[in-house]
């Protein structure tokens, strides 16, 4: 047998051997239970109604709106440009699609917070980055935006702030308030924005 | 750090230049390896010539040294490389008709256009039956084939994973194996009738 076979039989010997005898490293991405439980702890993983709002008004090319309640109940109200992963569809290939894009801010909602908190720690556990939960879901969403309650009197004046904001997003997503006989839930399918910009802030209170 | 590109190293119009000089030099070694000829490559069927096994046997197990050891230095990440997902029917059929192909016509599709470049008629034809193919099966896949192409979907499974034993000691099974496929095959030509190409 020729030499160059023979050197090179035993540098791929040498190499299989090599890779055999090297120690293991673990090389999965998931995330470490300290890791995970500083991130439980991080209330950052919050947005409020009102953010989320604020950003599908201002037409965020970074907002995903992940829906991980069923379809049913997906295709009878939903968010504007949200998509439907139902919760245990999370972690197939097609979610992964949506969830591994690190450029987008994904933002998880159900009805309430439970479903969502749910979808957060899976695909937090997965390693997705820059994932998030829209507090309180629905729920607070019909309470907060489409149907906002009137501060009382003597309350402080951001809260009438916020409500003049929440009253125009209201009337962008055709809720309770708007003055138009827009009707009831579910996003308007053109119409342009009528949000009042929230007002820059003064020194509040006082001089 | 690897992929380059979906880490966003380098750009993604990048690919089609990658591809260019990939495309060349794959070319350039299957042309440098006789593999434009048909004969050469029928040989390893008949026994008188095993140039096609060692050269793609060899490319294997170079490309799974390189993608286990870059992972090993963390310049590649694995997770992130696409797998082909197994659709178990469609692959067997499509390995039969493929191995047939290979038999009959001489060349694979690879082969085939570098067979091509080179002047070669037998070459042309097979492209042509190549473009045949795609078309039939083309037009015919919503109609025919559909249901035995997604059929007995396995997802990407990796074969030492179905083994349950680790990807090293795999490697290491596959280098002994293709150890021992170059020294037997190098002796079958000697007790074959010798043919001349």
């Amino acid at each position: 047998m020729n030499l160059r076979y023979t050197l090179l039989s035993i540098i791929l010997l040498i190499l299989a051997f090599g890779f055999v005898l090297l120690p293991k490293k673990d090389f999965s991405k998931d995330l470490g239970a300290e890791d995970m439980l500083l991130a439980v702890l991080d209330d950052s993983r919050f947005l409020s109604t009102d953010e989320v709002a604020n950003m599908i008004i201002n037409q965020d090319p970074n907002l995903l709106l992940i829906d991980v309640r069923i379809a049913d109940q997906f295709s009878e109200f939903n968010l504007r440009g949200a998509v439907n992963l139902p919760l245990d569809s999370l972690l197939t290939e097609g979610a992964d699609m949506y969830l591994s894009q690190t450029a987008k801010t994904k933002v998880f909602y159900s009805n309430g917070s439970i479903y969502s908190s749910q979808a957060w720690l899976l695909s937090k556990r997965k390693g997705y980055k820059n994932v998030f939960i829209m507090r309180g879901g629905l729920n607070q969403w019909i309470e907060t935006i489409m149907q906002p309650t009137e501060p009382k009197p003597g309350e402080p004046q951001t809260a009438f702030q916020t409500y003049e904001a929440r009253k125009g997003a209201s009337q962008f997503f055709g809720g309770g308030s708007a003055d138009a006989s827009s009707s009831g839930a579910g996003a308007p399918k053109s119409g342009s924005p009528t949000l009042k910009k929230g007002k820059k802030k003064g020194a509040a209170g006082g001089c | 750090m690897g992929p380059l590109i979906p880490n966003e190293i380098i750009g993604a119009n990048w690919d089609f230049l990658i591809a260019l000089l990939v495309g060349i030099g794959f070319g350039y070694i299957l042309e440098r390896a006789g593999f434009s000829s048909s004969r050469k490559l029928a040989g390893v069927f008949y026994g008188y010539d095993f140039v096609v096994l060692r050269v793609f046997f060899t490319a294997a197990i170079t490309a799974a040294f390189g993608l286990y050891y870059f992972q090993y230095f963390e310049w590649i990440d694995l997770s992130m490389i696409y797998i082909n997902p197994l659709y178990l029917t469609s692959t067997l059929i499509g390995g039969v008709i493929m191995g047939f192909g290979f038999i009959i016509g001489g060349y694979c599709p690879g082969t085939s256009v570098c067979g091509a470049m080179i002047g070669k008629i037998d070459a042309m034809v097979f492209i042509g039956g190549i473009f045949l193919g795609i078309f039939f099966y083309g037009e015919t896949y919503e109609l025919l084939w559909k249901k035995i192409y997604l059929d007995n979907f396995l997802g990407a499974p990796l074969v030492f994973d179905s083994l349950g034993i680790s990807n090293a000691l795999f490697i290491l099974g596959l280098s002994i194996a293709a150890l021992l496929a170059f020294w037997i095959t190098a002796q079958i030509p000697k007790f074959v009738k010798r043919v001349d190409y």
